[in-house]
């Protein structure tokens, strides 16, 4: 590129050459306005030296008209014929003869002298006209004007310019009133005296030839001369402009004086104050923009006016001023182009790299810069090198984001992510899929939306222990989606940090488990069916069994009455094991049947206590443990039967659990209200307290930490319990006491309280 | 970047291109001022003039007839004369006013006409007539009332009407002249001929009374009624007598039929010249040239003349009728005549006949033909005597001059006054008081 050999020294110089051209421009300014004034002055001495020059031919060319026609009265011819026609009868011939070598005479001088047009001959004695030339006499009344007076007085004259009162030649040739004319009177002098005034009309328009010595210096020169009046006394430049004023011959003189208003041409008024030029251009007789210089003519109540054309008396000026005016502009648009190509020279890498950081911002790395030898170039082979670097980690982020996306979107789990305030700030598809959203819908979402209310609690919970710990593992919470039906999930949640290491939110999975629920179902019915079939199976083995085992048991107890005292130690303990095994084979057999009897429940109304001590009744009670029935004279409408194998079982498994030890068994009970009244029965014992881990599983069927027992035990607890419309629970303390909560509606059957509480709902909704 | 650099050398060369245009209007400008060329032509400046009260000026000449070929071009030159006058503001300020007439070639019509101008038409003042017959018969009528007559063409003489202003040649102011030139210039013996009516038969009266002084022959003498187109037996003796000059005192267009008889029968001017009287510029014109050319005539004017004063005349004839047409003696002689009226009127201050007979007497003016002066005496003008030889134009080529203008006289002195009337009134008699011969072809019947 053309940039490459400009090097920044180079176009800080071309700048400098540039702004060089404020002085420049200053310079030709002030060039150009010395020149103005020096034209103007060189105009000006021009002007003044033609109307200068020309005053003095005007002067002289008078002087030679005197002189001319002082020569005619001084010609013999005249003389003797002007005395002969004052001396001789009018109409004799001698007059005739006179008179036709007069005119004669007067011929000549008329056809040799141009600015001659009329010769008239006046008797001085007694003002008669003796001889004229032409048609009519030059003027009726002479006498009375002051040049024919000064011949009179032998003083050869010149009249004032007046315009003729008669039709005389104009300029052209051509018959008209009022043409400005001159008359020169002299005195023709005899041997003896004044024999005649000799008076001729000089056409003042001859004086321009006279006056045309100038023509060639400017173009449009137009001299002239006016006398005090504005009247125009030489003839002006023939141009068709002043041949369209013949016609109007007064209008010649109101150009230089307005016979109405007395307003006189600038050059005239400008005369008044002293000043003979003119070089600010005004309007002349023809209404062209002219300069003009004004002298007055010596003897004379004359002026010369020369007038030229304002555009060409400044033709070098206006030459100067294109001249001027398209260097200039010349210069300025090459400062201007100049400026626009250094400029983009100048900035170009730069925008260059600019574009390039653009881009790459927007990620694209394929960018590579120009590389030049100037600063700018070194810059951009960093940039360069830093866009590969760049590229390179781009690409390594990218696999992981990819990796990350991948796993975030293709994952068959639900992916959330929330912010701190539970809100939701990205999905992927199957989550939104799952809940029936659209992504976009789900986006700024609460979590709690997507909860089920019965899992408002496990979700705030597991929100909580996000929030504490900084992560959840496979929180079981049922979720809802949009149409209201809900699915199992195991909700896991971690940490997710800004930049900085702020916590901002957390990415959560969550697995939908309702199939695995279902199958779990599925499980649990197949189970439950075989476990119907081996229960029935079960009850008829046990129910089959326990018969024998009374008709065993009886006879064992019989054998040992019927050997009481015979026996020996040994054969003592035999038996009794025989006894007890007997007794834990039934005992089990109870449990069973226990279990699976599936009686319907008949309640009536029972005293806690009577329940609780036909319970103890049922059972061997060690010594060394005490139970202590419930004091509060309570009464729960029951099936007492069926509770007493619940306390029988409590008591058991607390006795089993305390062990061969010193125990305490309480049975308190007492009514609570809570929608409803209930009766909370709690069974504490003080053994040694149940693992929390196992809790959870201590109502499950079967399950049983003891060697002996059916574990059906709590299952059958929570079975009767549960068929009461109460519930179970167990709380403990290891180490100290393990309670067992069972709280029972007091007297209304469960389904009416059920009923009761909807419609004490609605109501309160309504 | 290329866009830039288009437009930056766009804006340049439109820069340019403008400068360049501006310089070469500034350089074309030419001052806005055209300077008008000789041939520039400014329109005349017509100074207005009321119709009230103008001045009138009875015209009559030969506008039909046999004379109309030499009397129209003259009525043009009086009507020039009077365009002129009224360009200049007219007389004492008053309008003039021509009033053209046809004399018809016939002279009892020129009275009829002349008393109808003077009686009916009250006009200040009458031009007109060419032949002497017309001359003769409006007299009469003039003097009846004391009118006034300006006769344009040179004629006999032998007349002095204080009524008349005869603006054209006296006899010593042409014939007289003429025949000495001729005697001294082209041979001893004469031929005259002429048409038969008063000027040729008294012209040629004074002619042979100047040949018989410069002891000269007249070998012939031939006259022929006005129209003639016959000429054959004229020829016939003009070629019998062989005569070194034929003084040709023929009027009207038989000079064409006289002329071409003439070359026809062989005899041109290298072998006999002709010194016509009659035949001016425009006679030539109608004639052709080819057949008078090597001839002469005498004139007080010649077109050709070289002054200032004629030149405009030319040239405004020219401009007003026709860049063909030409000027000849009678034509600047009726023209100086409305000048002459002109001067005299303004010098009178009146149009009062009386008053400007008497101002007219002593007026001198400059003409064409040069200073004419108005002799005080007898109403004839002063003037030069030229003759000029007939070129292949046309034109004429002056041979002589009397330089100086000579005083006019109407009677030669070879007779007295009462003589030369009496010569006259024996001519009128003769043709039955008529001043022309009123014979159909009475020559040939003779």
């Amino acid at each position: 590129m053309v940039q490459g050999s400009f090097s920044y020294s180079k176009k800080l110089v071309t700048l400098m050459l540039l702004l060089s051209i404020i002085p420049i421009s200053l310079i030709g300014g002030s060039f150009y306005f010395e020149k103005i004034n020096n034209e103007t002055n060189s105009l000006k001495n021009r002007l003044n030296s033609i109307s200068g020059i020309g005053a003095q031919n005007v002067e002289k060319w008078i002087d030679e008209r005197k002189s001319n026609v002082e020569n005619i009265a001084t010609n013999q011819l005249f003389v003797l014929n002007t005395k002969q026609l004052r001396t001789s009868e009018p109409s004799s011939t001698k007059f005739f003869d006179s008179q036709f070598v007069l005119e004669r005479q007067a011929d000549v001088f008329i056809n040799n002298h141009k600015w001659l047009s009329q010769v008239m001959i006046t008797d001085p004695h007694n003002n008669k006209i003796l001889f004229f030339t032409g048609l009519e006499p030059i003027s009726y009344n002479l006498n009375t004007q002051e040049h024919f007076i000064n011949a009179k007085q032998g003083v050869i004259s010149v009249s004032d310019i007046q315009p003729s009162e008669n039709a005389i030649k104009n300029e052209y040739g051509f018959y008209e009133r009022g043409v400005p004319t001159l008359f020169i009177s002299a005195p023709i002098s005899g041997e003896v005296g004044l024999e005649g005034i000799l008076t001729v009309r000089v056409n003042v328009f001859e004086m321009k030839p006279s006056l045309t010595n100038f023509i060639d210096d400017f173009h449009t020169l137009d001299t002239y001369v006016i006398n005090s009046e504005g009247l125009m006394l030489s003839k002006p430049n023939p141009t068709k402009q002043i041949i369209e004023l013949i016609d109007m011959r007064p209008e010649l003189e109101i150009k230089l004086i307005d016979p109405q208003t007395g307003e006189k041409s600038k050059i005239l008024t400008g005369l008044m104050e002293g000043i003979t030029s003119n070089m600010h251009g005004y309007n002349n007789y023809l209404g062209n923009n002219v300069v003009g210089s004004i002298t007055p003519i010596f003897g004379t109540d004359w002026f010369y006016v020369t007038e030229v054309d304002k555009d060409e008396a400044f033709y070098e000026i206006q030459y100067l001023q294109i001249i001027l005016t398209s260097v200039i502009s010349l210069i300025l648009i090459s400062v201007i182009g100049g400026s626009l190509v250094f400029t983009r020279h100048l900035v170009k890498p730069i925008k260059n790299l600019q574009e390039a950081t653009l881009q790459v911002q927007e990620g694209n790395f394929d960018v590579h810069l120009p590389t030049t030898n100037d600063e700018i170039g070194t810059l951009a082979k960093s940039f360069n090198k830093m866009v590969n670097s760049l590229k390179e980690s781009k690409a390594l982020h990218e696999s992981a984001v990819k990796k990350y996306q991948d796993l975030y979107e293709k994952s068959p789990g639900l992916n959330r992510t929330i912010n701190l305030d539970g809100i939701i700030t990205d999905c992927n598809i199957p989550y939104a899929r799952a809940f029936g959203y659209e992504k976009d819908e789900v986006i700024g979402k609460s979590i709690f939306d997507f909860c089920a209310k019965e899992s408002i609690s496990d979700i705030r919970k597991s929100y909580d222990t996000w929030k504490n710990n900084g992560e959840v593992i496979n929180q079981e919470i049922i979720f809802q989606r949009r149409d209201g039906t809900t699915f199992p999930g195991l909700l896991s949640a971690s940490n997710l940090y800004d930049e900085n290491g702020n916590l901002v939110g957390s990415n959560t999975v969550i697995r939908d488990i309702s199939d695995l629920r279902s199958a779990q179902k599925v499980i649990e019915e197949l189970q439950m069916k075989r476990l119907s079939v081996i229960g029935e199976l079960t009850a008829r083995i046990a129910h089959d069994m326990r018969n024998p085992l009374s008709v065993l048991k009886n006879t064992v107890e019989m054998l040992i009455l019927k050997r009481e005292g015979k026996m020996d130690e040994h054969e003592n303990s035999q038996w009794t094991r025989v006894n007890r095994a007997i007794d834990r084979m039934q005992h089990q057999i109870e449990d069973v049947l226990d279990y699976l009897r599936n009686t319907p429940i008949t309640k009536k109304e029972h005293s806690l206590s009577q329940i609780v001590s036909d319970s103890m009744d049922r059972i061997h009670v060690p010594e060394i443990i005490t139970i202590h029935p419930p004091l509060a004279p309570i009464t729960i409408n029951c099936d007492s039967e069926k509770l007493e194998v619940v306390f029988v079982n409590l008591f058991m498994n607390a006795i089993q659990a305390i062990g061969g030890k010193e125990g305490k068994i309480t049975v308190t009970g007492k009514e609570i209200s809570e929608n409803g009244d209930f009766v909370l029965i709690e069974v504490t014992d003080n053994g040694p307290g149940i693992p929390p881990e196992i809790i959870p599983r201590i109502f499950d069927p079967l399950f049983t930490t003891r060697q002996v027992g059916t574990g059906l035990g709590l299952p059958s607890c929570k079975n009767i319990v549960e068929k009461h419309g109460g519930t179970i629970s167990v709380s403990s303390i290891v180490g100290k006491e393990t309670k067992f909560s069972i709280k029972l509606p007091k007297n209304k059957e469960w389904n009416e309280f059920l009923n009761d509480s909807e419609l004490h709902e609605k109501q309160l909704s309504h | 970047m290329d866009k830039v650099l288009v437009a930056i050398a766009f804006i340049g060369i439109f820069t340019l291109s403008i400068t360049a245009l501006s310089l070469y209007n500034l350089g074309n400008n030419s001052f806005s001022q055209e300077t008008l060329s000789t041939e520039f032509q400014p329109k005349s400046h017509e100074i207005p003039l009321s119709n009230d009260d103008p001045i009138k000026i009875g015209i009559i000449h030969s506008l039909t007839g046999t004379m109309s070929i030499s009397e129209k071009p003259v009525v043009d030159a009086t009507l020039l004369g009077i365009k002129q006058i009224n360009e200049r503001g007219g007389i004492l300020n008053r309008k003039v006013i021509p009033i053209v007439l046809d004399g018809q070639s016939d002279w009892d019509v020129f009275a009829a006409q002349t008393e109808y101008l003077i009686a009916q038409e009250e006009v200040d003042v009458i031009f007109g007539g060419w032949t002497s017959a017309s001359r003769k018969t409006m007299l009469p009528v003039i003097e009846k009332y004391d009118h006034l007559l300006f006769y344009p063409v040179q004629y006999e003489g032998l007349e002095q009407s204080p009524n008349i202003v005869y603006t054209g040649a006296a006899p010593n102011q042409q014939v007289i002249p003429a025949v000495i030139w001729a005697h001294q210039t082209l041979g001893n013996k004469f031929f005259l001929v002429g048409s038969d009516y008063v000027f040729p038969r008294s012209a040629n009266e004074i002619i042979k009374h100047q040949i018989d002084i410069l002891d000269g022959e007249v070998v012939g003498e031939e006259y022929k009624l006005l129209g003639e187109k016959n000429f054959d037996n004229v020829i016939e003796k003009i070629s019998k007598a062989n005569p070194d000059v034929i003084i040709n005192t023929i009027n009207g267009d038989s000079n064409v039929y006289f002329f071409k008889a003439l070359r026809y029968a062989g005899i041109t001017s290298d072998k006999i010249p002709t010194l016509s009287f009659s035949i001016a510029e425009d006679e030539i014109r109608h004639i052709g040239p080819e057949y008078v050319k090597g001839d002469f005539a005498s004139w007080n004017y010649f077109q050709s003349l070289d002054n200032e004063s004629n030149k405009n005349f030319v040239t405004n004839f020219k401009n007003e009728y026709g860049q063909e047409r030409v000027t000849d003696d009678p034509m600047e002689a009726a023209y100086n005549g409305i000048f002459l009226y002109a001067k005299a009127v303004e010098k009178a201050e009146s149009t009062n006949l009386h008053n400007v007979r008497n101002t007219i007497k002593g007026l001198t003016l400059s003409a064409p033909e040069g200073t004419i002066g108005v002799d005080p005496t007898n109403q004839h003008l002063a003037k030069v005597i030229r003759i000029g030889q007939i070129l292949d134009d046309g034109q004429f080529k002056i041979v002589a001059s009397s330089e100086d203008p000579i005083r006019p006289i109407p009677y030669p002195d070879y007779k007295t006054k009462s003589q030369w009337d009496e010569f006259l009134n024996e001519m009128y008699l003769n043709w039955d008081e008529n001043w022309a011969n009123p014979g159909i072809n009475k020559t040939d019947d003779a």
